[in-house]
C-alpha cells in the first residue's frame, strides 16, 4: 500500500539528494580556490625584486609607457609636475587617511589598487573617484606579472577590472605591474608584461621616484626619496595598503607642502600626460558592470564559505584531539581499575543463551557448535529461527546437541525474533548472540561475571572480527579494536556505555521484562535496548575478556548497508531517548555524556568531515604544504599511537596498523557520505524496508573459508550487532 | 517486580511498534524535498555568479593618446618606423599637428621640451606567450648582436616567416620593410633624453 507506493518515491530520492552534495561540495570547493587565490597575495608585498639583469630593458626613461599606432612609446611628466600614486589599496585604515591628506591639502592622485582588495572595500574605490583621483589596476592579487603563465596575467588583469566595474561602474586603462620601479629597472622579462598590456590598451605606469615608504624609514627619508631633482617632472610611488602606512601619511602633508613651494602641480597619472585628468577611466555597458557585481558577489560568498570553514575545522580539530586524549586516558584507567576477573563457577547464575537466526546456514552450525562447546557449566541455547527459507533450524536440530532447542517463528524481525527466545528461556540470565557470531569456550563464563553485582543490569562483551583478510577486513579489525573498544572502555568509566553489542551481551531478564523487552522502533535495537536498561536504573558494564569472533562485511556494498542502518538506527534511538537528559540518576549520565557525545562524533563530526578534508586540499594547494603535511602526520602519529595501545590492551598483533593510514582515504569518506545519506533519511522522515535489513548473506557465504574459529554468515548481525 | 514463569513469556508483548522518524504522511519528505531544491538554487546561483564573473572582462576603450611628436612643440622628433601599423614610411618625421582624432594636449604640455630620439625600431613577434622577447626586444645598448632571434609568428595568421629581426642596435634603425605583418608588428620608440638613446 502506501509504504510500498513510499518506497518507490524514495528510490530516487538518493540520486537527487547525492546530485545536491556534489553540488555543496563543488560550491565549496570553488569557493575556498577562489578565496585561496584572491588571498594568495604576499602580505607586505612592496618589495622590488632586483634582477641580477640590470639592464634596463625599458623602451626609454619616461615612466609611462603605451602604445600609439603598433609602437610603444614612454614619456615623462613635463617639468614641475608631480603625479602621486599610491599602490596595494585600498586599506581599511590607511587609504581613507591617505584620502584625508590629498583632500585637506587639494591634491590629486592616482591609486593603483590590487583587484582583490576593491572587491573587500568597494566603497573605498568608489570614494578614490569621488574624491577626484584616479584609479589604476594593480592586478588582482598583487602577483609579479612577468613571472606567471601568460592564461594567469589575464586573469590578473581581467578580474581587477571586472572588480573595478562592479564596484564604481569603471574600467580603467592604467596599470602598474606589482614589483615595478623606475624605468631604469625594467628587465627584459618586464618589458614582455608591458608589451602585452599595451597591446590591451593599457597604460602602463612606472615609477620616477619611488619612496620607499614600504620599508618605514621614517617620514623625513620617505619625503627625501620622493622629491623630483631640480625641476623634472615625476611620478612618486607610495603605498597605501600592505601593511602599516602610518609614516606615508605624516610624510605626505610635508612632501605636498615642499613641493608646492618649488612650484610643482599635481596631476593625476593621464592628467601629466596632458590628458583630460579622468582619462584613464571609462564606464562599462550595464551587463559589464552587473558582470563585476556578479565577481565581487562570488567573493563574498567564498569568503564567507572559508570563515566557515575555517570556523569549522579549527574546533572539529581540537574536539578530535580532545576525545582523542581522553579516551587514551580513560581507557588507561579501565585497564588500570579492572580486576581479573574472577569468576567463581560456584555462584555462576544458569544462562540461557538466544539466537536469533535468518537464513543462517552457513553459519549457524559453527556458531551453536561453539555455544554448546562452553565451558559453562549450566547453559542453555534457545535458537529462534525467524522464518528461515534455507533449512537453517534442520541443520541446528540435525547437530543434536544436548542443551540446544530450536524455536521457529514467522518471519518478522530479529527484534520480534529475540523477543520470542527470551519468552521460551528458562533461566534469569540471558546471553543475546548473533546467528552468525562464534564464541571462545570461556566468553559465557566471562560475559556472566559481572552480573553477581546485582546493580549491573547488562554486560558488553568485546567484538572482533573474524575475517581479517583484505584491505577492508583490516579497516574494520583496527575500527572495531581501536575505535570501538577504547570507546567502551571510556564510557564504561563513565557509567554509560550505549550500545551492548547484539553479537554478545549479557541482560537480566528482570531488567529486559523491566523495559518491555525488545523495541522495534529503532533499527538499532542495541542500542535502543541498552539505553532503556540504562534509564531503567541499571549499570551497564563492559567486559573485554568476554570474546566473540563475528563476520565484518566484504564488500563496499555491504558495508555501507551495515553501516546506514547502524547510523540511522542510532539516531532514531538518540531520538527516542532524547528524555533522558531531564531525567536522573544514571539517566541523566546517558542524557548529558552519552548521547551528546553520541550526537558530536557519530553524526555531527562525520556530516563536518567533507570539510576538513577541502580543507586539508586547499591548504596544500594554497597555503603552506609543508605546514598541514606536518599537522596531518601529527593527527595521524596520534591516531597511530591510539591503535597500539589499543590493540596491546586487547593483546592483538600490531601487523595490521599499516592500513590505518589508508583508512583516511576511502574508508573514512564512505563512514561520513553513510552519515549524510542517514541524516536525509531521518529528516524526511523515510522508512527503510524492513527487508533491506535481512542481508542474504550470499556474499558472506560465497567467501566463506570452511575452517573455525572464523563466523560464516551474516544476517541480523549486519544490521544491528555494533561490536 | 514480576517473576517470569519459565518457558513462558515474561516479557510483555511489545506496543505496537513506532518507528523513530518515520513520517508516513510525506509531508517532512516533500519539505526537506522543498529545501534540497531551494539550496540546489542557492548553490546554483552562486556556482553562476562565479561562471559569469570568470567568462572575460570589460573591454578596454584605448585611450587615444598622442604620439610623442605630436605633445612635443619645437623640432620635430624623428620618428622611426618599420612602416607598418601608423601607415607612414620608415623615418618619417612625425608632424607636429595634431592629426584628426587625437587629443590635443592640454596646456602644460607645451612645456616639454625633450627631445624625442629613436631607440630603434624593428619587428617584435607579437605573440602572447612572448617568445623570443629577451633577444628580440632589449633594445639597449649593450644588447648583444648574437642571439639568435627566430620568433615563431604562429600567434598572426599572416605573419611571414622571413621577417627575422636583425638584432641591429644602431639608433638609426633599419626598418625592416619586407613585412606586411601589421597586426603583429610593434616598433619601440622612446621618448626621453638623448643620452640614455645613444649606443
Amino acid at each position: 500500500m502506501s509504504g510500498r507506493r513510499r518506497a518507490a518515491r524514495t528510490r530516487r530520492g538518493p540520486a537527487a539528494h547525492w546530485v545536491l552534495v556534489a553540488m555543496l561540495a563543488l560550491a565549496v570547493a570553488a569557493g575556498l580556490l577562489l578565496q585561496g587565490y584572491a588571498r594568495n597575495e604576499i602580505g607586505r608585498s612592496s618589495t622590488v625584486e632586483t634582477s641580477a639583469d640590470t639592464t634596463s630593458a625599458a623602451p626609454g626613461t619616461g615612466s609611462v609607457i603605451y602604445r600609439n599606432h603598433g609602437r610603444l612609446v614612454s614619456r615623462s611628466l613635463p617639468p614641475r609636475t608631480v603625479a602621486l600614486t599610491f599602490d596595494d589599496g585600498p586599506d581599511p585604515h590607511w587609504t581613507s587617511q591617505v584620502l584625508d591628506v590629498l583632500h585637506r591639502e587639494h591634491v590629486p592622485a592616482t591609486f593603483f589598487d590590487v583587484g582583490s582588495r576593491v572587491a573587500a572595500h568597494p566603497e573605498l574605490v568608489r570614494r578614490e573617484l569621488a574624491d577626484g583621483h584616479e584609479v589604476g589596476s594593480h592586478t588582482f592579487t598583487h602577483a609579479q606579472l612577468s613571472t606567471i603563465a601568460g592564461w594567469r596575467e589575464n586573469l590578473e588583469l581581467s578580474m581587477t577590472q571586472l572588480a573595478l566595474a562592479g564596484a564604481t561602474g569603471q574600467a580603467s586603462a592604467l596599470v602598474r605591474p606589482p614589483y615595478s620601479s623606475t624605468p631604469s629597472a625594467v628587465t627584459a622579462r618586464d618589458l614582455t608584461t608591458i608589451r602585452q598590456a599595451t597591446a590591451d590598451g593599457y597604460l602602463v605606469v612606472l615609477t620616477d621616484r619611488d619612496s620607499e615608504d614600504w620599508t618605514r624609514p621614517g617620514w623625513l627619508r620617505i619625503v627625501a626619496n620622493s622629491l623630483p631633482e631640480g625641476d623634472t617632472g615625476a611620478v612618486v610611488m607610495f603605498h597605501d595598503g600592505g601593511g602599516n602606512r602610518a609614516q606615508t601619511v605624516a610624510a605626505l602633508p610635508r612632501l605636498i607642502g615642499e613641493l608646492k613651494a618649488r612650484g610643482y602641480r599635481f596631476t593625476t597619472v593621464t592628467g601629466g600626460l596632458g590628458l583630460p585628468p579622468y582619462a584613464g577611466e571609462h564606464k562599462v555597458s550595464r551587463a559589464e558592470h552587473l558582470q563585476g557585481l556578479a565577481l565581487l558577489w562570488a567573493l563574498r560568498i567564498s569568503a564567507a564559505i572559508g570563515a566557515f570553514v575555517t570556523w569549522v575545522v579549527v574546533p572539529l580539530g581540537m574536539l578530535a584531539l580532545l576525545r582523542t586524549l581522553a579516551m587514551l586516558l580513560l581507557a588507561r584507567r579501565h585497564a588500570r581499575q579492572r580486576k581479573v576477573p574472577a569468576v567463581d563457577n560456584a555462584t555462576l547464575p544458569s544462562v540461557s543463551v538466544v539466537v536469533p537466526a535468518y537464513n543462517e546456514a552457513v553459519g549457524i552450525a559453527a556458531a551453536v557448535r561453539s555455544l554448546a562447546a562452553s565451558d559453562h557449566p549450566d547453559l542453555e541455547i534457545v535458537v529462534v529461527d525467524d522464518g528461515s527459507t534455507d533449512g537453517t533450524s534442520d541443520i541446528v536440530e540435525s547437530l543434536q546437541l544436548p542443551n540446544v532447542r530450536v524455536v521457529r517463528q514467522p518471519n518478522s524481525g530479529k527484534a520480534t525474533a529475540l523477543n520470542t527466545g527470551i519468552a521460551a528461556a528458562r533461566h534469569e540470565v540471558l546471553v543475546l548472540v548473533d546467528g552468525d557470531t562464534v564464541f571462545q569456550p570461556d566468553t559465557v563464563r566471562m560475559i556472566v561475571g559481572p552480573l553477581q553485582d546485582r546493580s549491573v543490569g547488562a554486560v558488553a562483551g568485546n567484538t572482533k572480527v573474524g575475517n581479517r583478510r583484505g584491505l577492508l577486513g583490516r579497516w574494520q579489525h583496527l575500527e572495531y579494536v581501536v575505535a570501538f573498544n577504547l570507546d567502551r572502555r571510556m564510557f564504561d568509566v563513565f557509567g554509560c556505555i550505549t550500545t551492548v553489542p547484539g553479537a554478545v551481551g549479557a541482560f537480566r531478564r528482570e531488567v529486559l521484562v523491566q523495559v518491555g523487552g525488545v523495541s522495534l522502533d529503532t533499527l538499532a535495537e542495541d542500542t535502543d535496548l541498552t539505553m532503556s536498561v540504562l534509564r531503567s536504573g541499571y549499570r551497564v558494564v563492559y567486559e573485554p575478556c568476554a570474546v566473540a569472533w563475528t563476520e565484518a562485511p566484504q564488500s563496499l556494498g555491504d558495508l555501507w548497508r551495515q553501516r546506514y542502518r547502524w547510523c540511522y538506527g542510532t539516531m532514531q534511538a538518540i531520538w527516542k531517548h532524547r528524555g533522558s537528559i531531564v531525567e536522573r540518576g544514571p539517566a541523566r549520565r546517558l542524557g548529558w555524556i552519552g548521547l551528546p557525545s553520541l550526537l558530536a562524533f557519530q553524526v555531527a563530526f562525520p556530516l563536518l568531515s567533507p570539510a576538513l578534508d577541502l580543507f586539508a586540499l586547499f591548504g596544500v594547494l594554497f597555503l603552506d604544504p609543508a605546514k598541514i603535511l606536518v599537522a596531518w602526520s601529527a593527527f595521524l602519529g596520534l591516531q597511530m599511537f591510539c591503535a597500539v595501545y589499543a590493540l596491546r590492551l586487547d593483546r592483538e598483533s600490531l601487523k595490521p596498523l599499516w592500513a590505518l593510514p589508508l583508512q583516511q582515504f576511502v574508508y573514512r569518506q564512505v563512514m561520513y557520505l553513510v552519515v549524510i545519506q542517514s541524516v536525509i533519511s531521518a529528516f524526511s522522515g523515510v522508512r527503510l524496508r524492513w527487508h533491506k535489513l535481512h542481508r542474504t548473506g550470499d556474499v558472506a557465504a560465497a567467501a566463506i573459508p570452511a575452517q573455525s574459529p572464523y563466523p560464516e554468515s551474516e544476517d541480523h548481525s549486519s544490521l544491528s550487532s555494533k561490536p | 517486580m514480576p517473576s517470569p514463569a519459565p518457558g513462558h513469556a515474561g516479557v510483555p508483548a511489545s506496543d505496537p511498534p513506532t518507528p523513530v522518524f518515520v513520517d508516513d504522511s510525506g509531508r517532512r519528505h516533500r519539505f526537506v524535498r522543498g529545501f534540497g531544491w531551494a539550496l540546489a538554487a542557492v548553490v546554483t546561483v552562486y556556482l553562476a555568479l562565479l561562471g559569469v564573473s570568470l567568462v572575460g572582462s570589460p573591454g578596454l576603450v584605448p585611450l587615444s593618446l598622442p604620439a610623442v611628436g605630436k605633445v612635443l612643440p619645437g623640432p620635430a622628433a624623428p620618428l622611426v618606423s618599420d612602416g607598418s601599423g601608423s601607415g607612414r614610411s620608415a623615418g618619417e618625421l612625425v608632424p607636429t599637428a595634431a592629426t584628426p582624432g587625437a587629443r590635443i594636449p592640454a596646456g602644460p604640455a607645451t612645456a616639454v621640451v625633450t627631445a624625442a630620439v629613436p631607440l630603434v625600431a624593428r619587428r617584435q613577434s607579437h605573440s602572447r606567450t612572448g617568445t623570443g622577447a629577451t633577444t628580440t626586444s632589449a633594445p639597449t645598448p649593450r644588447s648583444t648582436p648574437t642571439a639568435t632571434p627566430a620568433p615563431t609568428h604562429t600567434s598572426q595568421g599572416k605573419g611571414t616567416p622571413q621577417a627575422s629581426p636583425r638584432p641591429t642596435h644602431s639608433s638609426t634603425a633599419h626598418p625592416t620593410p619586407h613585412s606586411t605583418h601589421a597586426a603583429g608588428a610593434s616598433a619601440l620608440t622612446a621618448a626621453g633624453p638623448t643620452t640614455t638613446a645613444t649606443p
